[in-house]
């Protein structure tokens, strides 16, 4: 994309720098400060889900990096998700493990399931795929509500708040800032697997598996590697929903949920990294917006709060079906068409 | 009967491929189109044939008229119907489907005018092999058998005219004799023009009734097929032979000049 | 032995089922190169649309079915031509997104119009088990073979004898040359959805027959998923081949495996198909592609 005016990249460091001008660091601080302000002025309510959101965006990231970058189309994420939850939940509350140990392990945890399911990729690709990571999505979901002992079954467990020496993060404002910190760690080893050797990599058997592969890219080490990743970042950002909501249930890591992770990369654009910001942070906004209008359409119409959930898919499904049709590099080509907008204006070339 | 005038070919709305192409292919006759490679001519055959948008290609300018009527905007299925039938380069059967099928698939358009098994023997009479290879899977035929095929595919739906694209490529000049001569077989007996795109002049000329010759995107030249024939350039780039064999320095100063002047 | 040749004949006729599901997949994608994740929603819609006209508009049941298999066909049309016309040319996994968009609307659709309880056809077979073969069989199952038959033999022959089945064969060859011989790329896009819209209502009608009419019916679609791989993406034969042994895998592992492990037949079919598919990657009757750069 076009660099502003007088700013001219004449070293390599500088191509890859995440942050080039200064306009972009006081920007970035600004938004940083305004992130760590948001509990200040916003109600309880907000704050969850601004927090549920953050934990989205983590995983999303994940399957950005497995799908958007590596092009292993996967429709198991949500089960992935769920192994990072179901982990963190069981070693905080069963074994005792402290929370700051666990979330990391559940990472660790979902990205050797995904390891797993990744070791199908050696020998199929495409259509063929999307059966296994398919197949991993009702074996995992299948064992987590069938191993009651364990997990629960379709009742759910608890997954406790965390704590550091005696301070509790129990309230919602406290849980907030270990999910933003753990958002903004996120996105920049994100970032950098992206723009390093492993990203190009990742891209490359994206672009051309074949051709990559005869360049000298291990196919196999690096789309294992894509899945162990996309899934360890989809286990983290499940883990830490998993403990802001205090319980959790199968339910929320269905199938349907795969294909929403789906739908946040391809409405954001997939392959890159701020689309999986756009991305989710626009459904999330539609999916609130729409239950907003909704339970003030609900004194005039009784019961139209119901109609939420199956509204909310057909926009959801419309939306994808739209983006594809007419944006299929997503909200974030938008952005770069905007940046450039504003950078020339008012010349218009 | 076809009439190109003046048109223009954009890939990508960037790619500016042919540049101001004219070019009239008369009721019953053969006209050869030759040329080096990356020239245009199959992209010329697509705009007649209308396969360009399958590819991103847009004719951007002048127009395609065929047997009075303007074509360049109609879909290509229609093109096919009006009596347009394009054999693409590469001998491009249906690999899967068997010879029969091939030829069924080609009898698509005419599937309510006419009988499937009478336009079938109609094809057999010029290429009698295809009949023994009717059950076999095309995909398995040889190089000459293919090409026949994709020929007589075309032939079912009972074309005006004929958009050739070089049947010679690959093949044992014996197999290519025999399918000019059943090209100009059926020119004759079907009263359809052909359009041929070659890169063995020899072979094209010999059967043409008029050539035209492109380089980089437009006409170079164009004449009478015996004309072309005799014309020291062509002999020299397209068929090969050099009347200025011994003055091999001199003639590569003015090869390489004649040669500019061409391509300008 | 009597036990294990019942157990095959109820896994059979299951499967009969499956393998009608499984055949609205390989039409389309036999014929535009798609891969349907919504064809379970087209199901699920077919039933709907029987159960609409069936009870709340209260036709008779056999009127009903036909105008049903109308809609449906309509339907199919329709979503062609909304939603994949654009999308001709486009990268095989944007259409297949674009059918997951498909199978979310859809579903959101069924909701809305019908909620979330479930709802029962009329009774139109009798519950009293028939004796096929020495295994006692309900007769719906008996019709979804009769039904799988025929259906199997029409596209058989179908795709082997009339002009516009040879022409959604060619096209699946290659799209570029079925053009240059003039056949419509995209009517035979348009046909082949309505046609497997039309399967996907047959299936519908008799899944909501043997279970109820309700919105996770859209999850047969990927119940059958392991059929479809199975068998081979372009082959039918393989859909009634692939059909029949996800049954009857699926009726064994509940028989015998069920006591232990609950529901454990959901799941049988995809850990068998994976095992599967890493010993044979493109199914059992699938065309090996052969990539090159």
């Amino acid at each position: 994309m076009h660099l502003p005016c007088r700013t001219f990249n004449e070293t390599y460091e500088q191509d890859m720098a995440i942050v080039r001008t200064r306009l972009q660091w006081i920007l970035l601080a600004a938004a940083i400060v305004f992130g760590l302000c948001i509990p200040l002025f916003t109600g309880t309510y907000m704050l969850t889900v601004i927090i549920t959101t953050m934990s989205i965006i983590i995983a999303a990231l994940g399957i950005q990096i497995l799908t958007g970058y590596c092009g292993q189309l996967s429709v198991g994420h949500s089960a992935f998700v769920a192994v990072g939850a179901y982990s963190s939940a069981l070693l905080v509350s069963q074994s005792g493990l402290s929370f700051w140990i666990a979330v990391p392990v559940a990472g660790i945890a979902a990205g050797l399931v995904g390891l797993l399911v990744g070791l199908t990729s050696i020998r199929l690709k495409g259509f063929y795929l999307i059966i296994s990571t398919l197949a991993a999505q009702f074996i995992i979901m299948y064992v987590i509500i069938h191993w009651t002992s364990v997990t629960g079954g379709s009742f759910g467990m608890s997954a406790p708040a965390p704590k550091l020496g005696g301070i509790e993060f129990a309230t919602t404002q406290s849980y907030f800032y270990i999910v933003f910190i753990a958002l903004l760690i996120a996105t920049y080893v994100a970032k950098n697997i992206v723009r390093t050797n492993v990203g190009r990599a990742f891209i490359a058997i994206r672009d051309n598996d074949l051709a990559a592969e005869v360049m000298g890219i291990h196919l196999t080490a690096y789309k294992l590697l894509a899945f162990f990743i996309g899934c360890a970042f989809a286990g983290i950002g499940g883990a830490l929903a998993a403990h802001a909501r205090g319980v959790i249930t199968p339910d929320s890591y269905t199938l349907v949920q795969s294909f929403w992770y789906l739908g946040y990369i391809i409405i954001g654009g997939l392959g890159t990294i701020t689309g999986v910001f756009f991305g989710v942070i626009f459904v999330s906004a539609l999916n609130n917006g729409l239950a907003m209008f909704l339970s003030s359409l609900s004194t005039i119409f009784p019961g139209a709060g119901s109609l939420l959930a199956p509204l909310m898919l057909v926009i959801f499904g419309l939306v994808i079906i739209l983006f594809l049709t007419f944006e299929p590099r997503g909200l974030a080509h938008r952005w770069q068409i905007f940046k450039a907008y504003y950078r020339l204006w008012p010349f218009s070339y | 009967m076809l009439r190109v005038n003046n048109i223009e070919v954009c890939y990508s709305e960037v790619i500016l491929v042919l540049k101001g192409v004219s070019l009239d292919v008369p009721d019953r006759s053969i006209v050869a189109l030759l040329g080096a490679n990356g020239g245009g001519k199959t992209t010329l055959l697509k705009a007649i044939s209308g396969l360009l948008k399958t590819e991103e290609g847009e004719v951007t300018d002048g127009s395609i008229e065929f047997g009075g009527k303007r074509i360049d905007h109609i879909e290509p299925e229609q093109r096919v119907s009006m009596g347009i039938s394009q054999v693409m380069e590469g001998r491009m059967v249906f690999e899967h489907l068997t010879v029969d099928e091939n030829l069924e698939a080609g009898h698509y358009v005419r599937r309510r005018e006419s009988s499937l098994n009478s336009e079938r023997d109609m094809v057999f009479s010029y290429f009698p092999r295809l009949k023994d290879l009717c059950r076999q899977v095309s995909g398995y035929l040889s190089g000459g058998e293919q090409q026949m095929l994709v020929i007589a595919r075309a032939l079912m739906a009972r074309p005006k005219l004929f958009l050739l694209d070089e049947p010679s490529m690959g093949l044992a000049p014996i197999i290519v004799e025999e399918i000019f001569d059943i090209v100009k077989r059926i020119k004759e007996e079907q009263g359809a023009s052909v359009l041929l795109v070659e890169q063995n002049a020899v072979a094209a000329l010999s059967i043409a009734d008029h050539g035209y010759v492109m380089e980089n995107g437009k006409i170079v030249l164009d004449g009478p097929a015996s004309k072309l024939m005799d014309n020291p350039d062509v002999k020299e780039f397209y068929l090969g032979l050099s009347e200025l064999g011994e003055k091999k320095k001199y003639s590569e100063v003015k090869h390489y000049k004649r040669r500019k002047r061409w391509l300008v | 032995m009597s036990v294990i040749l019942e157990h095959l004949v109820i896994g059979i006729a299951v499967g009969a089922v499956y393998s009608i599901v499984a055949l609205g997949f390989v039409l389309i994608y036999k014929a535009t190169g798609v891969f349907n994740l919504a064809q379970g929603s087209l199901l699920c819609l077919g039933a709907y649309i029987c159960y609409f006209l069936s009870i709340t508009v209260g036709l008779p049941f056999y009127v009903s079915i036909i105008l049903t298999l109308v809609v449906a066909f309509a339907i199919g049309l329709l979503i062609e031509f909304v939603f994949l016309r654009r999308m001709i040319g486009q990268s095989h996994l944007a259409i297949l997104m674009i059918t997951i968009g498909l199978y979310l609307m859809l579903r959101g659709v069924v909701l809305i119009a019908w909620g979330v309880y479930s709802k029962s056809l009329p009774s139109y077979l009798s519950a009293e088990p028939i004796n096929i073969l020495g295994a006692n069989v309900l007769p719906i199952f008996a019709l979804s073979l009769v039904a799988a038959a025929i259906l199997f033999a029409v596209f058989i022959l179908f795709f082997r004898y009339t002009s516009i089945g040879v022409a959604m064969r060619a096209t699946q060859d290659n799209q570029q040359v079925a053009q240059s011989v003039g056949i419509s790329v995209k009517r035979v896009f348009g046909m082949s959805w309505a046609i497997a819209s039309l399967t996907a209502a047959v299936g519908g009608i008799i899944v909501g027959t043997i279970l109820s009419v309700g919105y996770s019916l859209d999850d047969f679609g990927f119940k059958v998923l392991p059929a479809v791989i199975l068998g081979g993406l372009e082959s039918v034969p393989g859909a009634l081949i692939g059909g029949i042994i996800l049954g009857v895998v699926e009726h064994f592992g509940a028989a015998y495996l069920g006591s232990w492990l609950i529901g454990i037949e959901d799941v049988i079919p995809y850990v068998i198909l994976l095992v599967l598919l890493l010993i044979v990657p493109y199914g059992i009757f699938g065309l090996k592609r052969i990539e090159r750069i």
